[in-house]
């Protein structure tokens, strides 16, 4: 029931991302631009501006709320999120050091390379130093150390850019944005993203057995090494792909499985495709707002989604002293 | 049951355990007992495969270095000390979670649902099946995560100090259902730190000190005034009544421990 109707809310937010934007097209030319036939201009824009925007939307929403449900389950935390213990920063510094080098220019696929390469190297070492303190509080304080070091890395360049326009070009990318994304950041992005979602999906049933605590899991038969494998590679997927491709977007990850965990048995397993759905849902929802909200001046929906989530998370913090998850 | 020799377990280059040999056979519980830090937990995980060890270790005839942690789980059940429960769960799915090393990639076959009920039966949480795991009292909790170890349906359940934070009637209940799992052939071997509970419920008792065996056998054998005093440099009140000893502590040994290493 709760998987139909969020993925009811997909489809209808999917159509509506489609209907929405600068241009003054009306359903039907809409519909017929979409599928390759009316005036040309109205194919253009259905086809080339606002389908691969929908579909990015969607997809990076999936990848960031399905591994911020895994995440969660695997530290155990409620507040495991891949934005708060670093990775989507990592990601964001990858990409950087890619803009910064040029190397951007050279190849389509050298700024995900460089996201993908900053998320995996985040993820290796947070479990490294899981693997030796154990402590979830640990790994989330080691987080905030990896946020601010990527942070820091990525204002470094942003120091040494040769000229305004690159450092402006670089700001603008960081606050996360689905405009101007063309078919190909599509066919870029979404293999590695499905091949993340399949990993990430691959673990439910251990997740479900780390509830009672990484012993009790091994003795049921857990491969915790594989286990911790597969959500690194894919958690790096998911999120290196859709920053490389976004920008860095935060909170979706945190935000959706708290808001979609009362409508389950709260099992971590049963949390993954509501997790996956919701946060395509929400991403399109803020992708939409984002457009919406100051008519002449879009917004970055990186911006929209960290001020609706932020505050979110403050909530969390403070109900998290008085109640258990 | 279970064989173990000359098993020997290092913990950061730290040897922990010293050429320990074991033997567990079915229908029997067989108590675990010595001081803090003398490594029985780390005793525990190493025949439940969950550390690296040097010697060998038999369950059903298999050495544990060649069977796949799936198979593994099929023979051995582990109750950690620890009761971390991480999300407020339901009682049932918690107790199904044993059945991980079972399951194939579909649902719950029926064999997989009689193991629950009847382990839910056996530790007297059957009534609590819809009740959130993180809202029970502590007794509660021990009880079904209990339950979780039973329903895995293994010949040999390792039980970390399973009593431990309960109340004199809930350690029995426990006590009671380990042995009633015990008389239908099964293994048990359970860390205790009541030396009364262990006398009177355990078949065999195995004494620990310093990483090493000090003494193993009936209960009536082992725990003497003389062990007692080497193994937790204590002296005790040791008498027996119609259902077995009754030791209490009531000081700490004056003469000094005979040297055993």
């Amino acid at each position: 029931m709760l998987n139909a109707v969020l993925a009811l809310a997909c489809l209808v937010l999917t159509v509506a991302s489609l209907l929405i934007g600068p241009a003054d097209l009306d359903l039907t030319a809409s519909v017929t631009g979409l599928f390759a036939g009316g005036d040309e201009a109205a194919m253009i824009i259905m086809q080339e501006i606002r389908l691969p925007r929908a579909l990015l939307a969607l997809t990076v929403g999936i990848g960031l709320g399905l591994s911020g449900a895994v995440l969660q389950g695997l530290l155990r935390n409620p507040l495991a999120e891949p934005g708060i213990i670093g990775i989507t920063a990592s990601a964001s510094f990858g990409a950087v050091a890619i803009f910064y080098t040029g190397l951007a220019g050279a190849s389509l696929y050298a700024l995900p390379a460089g996201a993908l390469a900053g998320a995996a190297l985040s993820v290796v070492l947070l479990l490294g130093i899981a693997a030796r303190a154990g402590a979830t509080l640990t790994l989330i304080l080691a987080g905030v150390a990896l946020t601010s070091l990527a942070g820091a890395l990525t204002s470094l360049i942003l120091n040494l850019s040769p000229n305004p326009f690159a450092s402006y070009e670089i700001i603008f990318w960081l606050l996360g944005s689905l405009r101007d994304r063309s078919m190909s950041h599509v066919w870029l992005a979404l293999p590695l993203m499905v091949a993340g979602w399949l990993m990430l999906a691959m673990t439910a049933r251990a997740l479900d057995a780390l509830s009672l605590g990484e012993e009790a899991a091994a003795s049921l038969g857990v491969k915790l090494p594989l286990v911790r494998l597969l959500i690194v590679a894919g958690t790096a997927l998911c999120v290196g792909a859709g920053t490389a491709v976004a920008g860095a977007i935060g909170f979706v990850g945190l935000v959706v499985p708290h808001l979609v965990r009362p409508f389950t048995d709260r099992l971590p397993s049963s949390l993954l495709l509501p997790s996956a759905l919701g946060g395509g849902a929400l991403l399109l929802a803020a992708d939409i707002a984002a457009r919406l909200v100051v008519p002449t001046r879009e917004l970055n929906v990186g911006v929209l989604t960290a001020l609706i989530g932020a505050p979110f998370f403050l909530w969390l913090v403070v109900r998290s002293r008085r109640e258990l998850f | 049951m279970l064989a173990a020799r000359n098993l020997s377990v290092s913990l950061s280059g730290r040897p922990i355990l010293n050429s320990v040999d074991l033997d567990l056979g079915r229908g029997e519980v067989v108590g675990l007992l010595g001081p803090n830090g003398v490594g029985k937990s780390t005793l525990m995980r190493a025949l439940c495969g969950l550390l690296p060890f040097k010697g060998s270790i038999r369950i059903d005839g298999r050495a544990l270095g060649s069977i796949t942690e799936r198979e593994r789980a099929r023979l051995v059940a582990f109750l950690p000390q620890a009761r971390a429960i991480a999300w407020p769960l339901s009682v049932e799915n918690v107790v199904r979670l044993a059945r991980t090393p079972w399951r194939g990639m579909g649902g719950f076959s029926e064999r997989d649902t009689n193991a629950v009920v009847s382990a839910m039966e056996a530790m007297d949480v059957a009534d609590l099946a819809d009740r959130t795991v993180t809202e029970l009292s502590g007794g509660e909790q021990a009880r079904v995560l209990a339950a979780r170890a039973l329903a895995q349906e293994t010949p040999l359940l390792i039980a970390d100090e399973p009593v431990a934070g309960l109340d004199p009637a809930h350690q029995m209940t426990m006590m009671a259902a380990l042995r009633a799992h015990a008389a239908a052939g099964k293994a048990i071997f359970v860390s205790l730190h009541d030396l009364t509970l262990a006398a009177r419920w355990c078949d065999r008792i195995i004494l620990t000190k310093s990483g090493r065996i000090y003494t193993a056998g009936r209960p009536t054998e082992t725990l003497t005034a003389t062990a007692l005093a080497d193994v937790f440099g204590i002296e005790a009140m040791i008498a027996s009544d119609s259902c077995g000893m009754v030791l209490a502590p009531t000081g700490l040994s004056t003469h000094e421990p005979t040297e055993t290493d």
